[in-house]
């Protein structure tokens, strides 16, 4: 599972509106970096449908660490910000709903959303 | 032969022996590669911009594949831990320049014979073998989930769903804890919710008559999609397809169908004024987070002429 990924994901479990189960927290066992091709435009491009704080977040606990203020004209961070979006891949870990606690494991890299009907 | 879905649980029904067909059956990798590219001209996106697409139900991937090739980047969901699995091992074999990374079972071996053997299933070999793909991002990205208990995406996070044969597992009552339409219900709601403003859906799906259809069509419609199905080469019963094409445009209306002559199939309609035009321009607004005045009986009226 890749950041960019992890920035859609929302906790649907009974009681918790979007706002409450968002963002999901992020606790990593394992990971893995992958360079990817770096271009300024489509990270830019690619930020606008990107919470930026969320990302930031998540980014450390894969150990990279994000300025408090985003700032699309700085190359260095959209750098960065690509890394953290497209190279480090998740293995093992878990992600847990904000609001009630639930957690949803991380496998071979496939995050397992699944509830139970009793948890809608 | 009874249908699949009446079987039991999707999840149950797509075991390691099923997903092994995937990559198996050159026939099933063609037709499934076929309808995933006709979904993604349904989406009829501006060329050029790269998408954030859902594939729901992405199975082994091989809709997955098509998105790619068209230069989307897709995230795909499905219930059965098989078929990701076989997903997640194509993605590595990509990563590796087309060598697998766990070949450790030999319907692996055979399935590379039997794709070489069958010669038009060339650009098949091309989709999920060439690194490049990779270099352009474009990569498999998989969720473990239930469509049926709603897409767990945040608001506006998506460009586009795709969706191919699958669909119709929605309506089943084979989970027992949940009927049919809730989860029918449950599905497009949160399908209309992380679709962007403007956002679009081609769905492709196997309907046991027209009823069926018709209920499926009905449930994107109450969750506030415009559209419609699609029915390509309605009167050939095996190459006869329906997708069901979606947009959050109130003003949208579904593309042309496909026929035997390969034809597109003229229908009517111009674009939309009026009461629609004034319905679809709020529910952007509103979709937007604009402040907007609910919809009445006045909505879109012309004002009396004053003087
Ligand atoms: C015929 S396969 C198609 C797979 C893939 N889209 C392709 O074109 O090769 C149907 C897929 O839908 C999935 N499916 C069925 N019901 C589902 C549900 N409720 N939620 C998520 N996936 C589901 C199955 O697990 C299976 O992988």
């Amino acid at each position: 599972m890749r950041l960019l990924t992890h920035n859609m994901l929302v906790s649907n479990a009974k009681g918790v509106s979007e706002a409450e189960g968002y963002p999901l927290a992020l606790e990593v066992t394992e990971h893995r970096r992958e360079e990817t091709e770096f271009d300024v435009e489509t990270t830019r491009k690619t930020m606008e449908t990107v919470k930026y704080d969320a990302l930031r977040g998540a980014a450390r606990a894969v150990a990279i660490d994000l300025p408090e203020v985003y700032d699309g004209d700085d190359a260095d961070l959209l750098r960065k910000v690509h890394e953290a979006l497209c190279d480090v891949h998740v293995i093992e870990g878990c992600l847990v709903c904000p609001k009630s606690g639930r957690r949803f494991p991380i496998n071979n890299g496939i995050p397992n959303l699944l509830l139970h009907e009793d948890e809608l | 032969m009874p249908r699949p879905e009446a079987s039991g649980p999707p999840a149950n029904y797509y075991d390691a022996t099923e997903a092994a067909k995937y990559t198996s059956s050159s026939r099933i990798i063609r037709v499934q590669a076929e309808i995933a590219a006709r979904c993604v001209e349904l989406l009829n996106f501006p060329a050029g911009a790269r998408r954030l697409v859902v594939d729901v139900g992405c199975g082994s991937g091989l809709s997955g594949a098509a998105l790619e090739r068209a230069g989307h980047a897709w995230v795909g969901c499905d219930v059965s831990r098989d078929m990701l699995r076989v997903a997640a091992r194509r993605a590595a074999r990509d990563d590796d320049g087309g060598e697998a990374e766990d070949m450790d079972d030999s319907e692996e071996e055979e399935e590379e014979e039997e794709e070489e053997a069958e010669e038009e299933n060339g650009s098949e070999e091309e989709a999920d073998g060439g690194a490049g793909d990779r270099a352009a991002n474009a990569t498999a990205e998989l969720l473990e989930h239930d469509m049926g208990l709603g897409l767990p995406f945040r608001d506006g996070a998506f460009d586009g769903a795709v969706s191919v044969s699958a669909l119709q597992w929605l309506c089943y009552d084979n989970d027992a804890a949940s009927s049919a339409p809730r989860r029918l219900n449950r599905f497009f709601a949160s399908l209309y919710r992380c679709l962007r403003a403007g956002g679009r859906a081609a769905l492709q799906f196997y309907p046991e008559n027209d009823a069926q259809a018709a209920l499926i069509a009905a449930a994107a419609q109450r969750a506030g999609f415009a559209g419609g199905v699609v029915v390509d080469f309605p009167r050939s019963t095996k190459a006869r397809k329906h997708y069901l094409c979606l947009s959050t445009e109130r003003r949208y209306r579904a593309p042309d169908a496909r026929d035997a002559a390969g034809a597109p199939q003229r229908r009517g309609g111009g674009r939309k004024r009026g009461r629609d035009w004034v319905l679809d321009k709020k529910a952007h607004q509103r979709k937007k987070g604009g402040r907007v005045r609910p919809d009445s009986k006045f909505t879109g009226r012309k004002r009396k002429d004053k003087f």
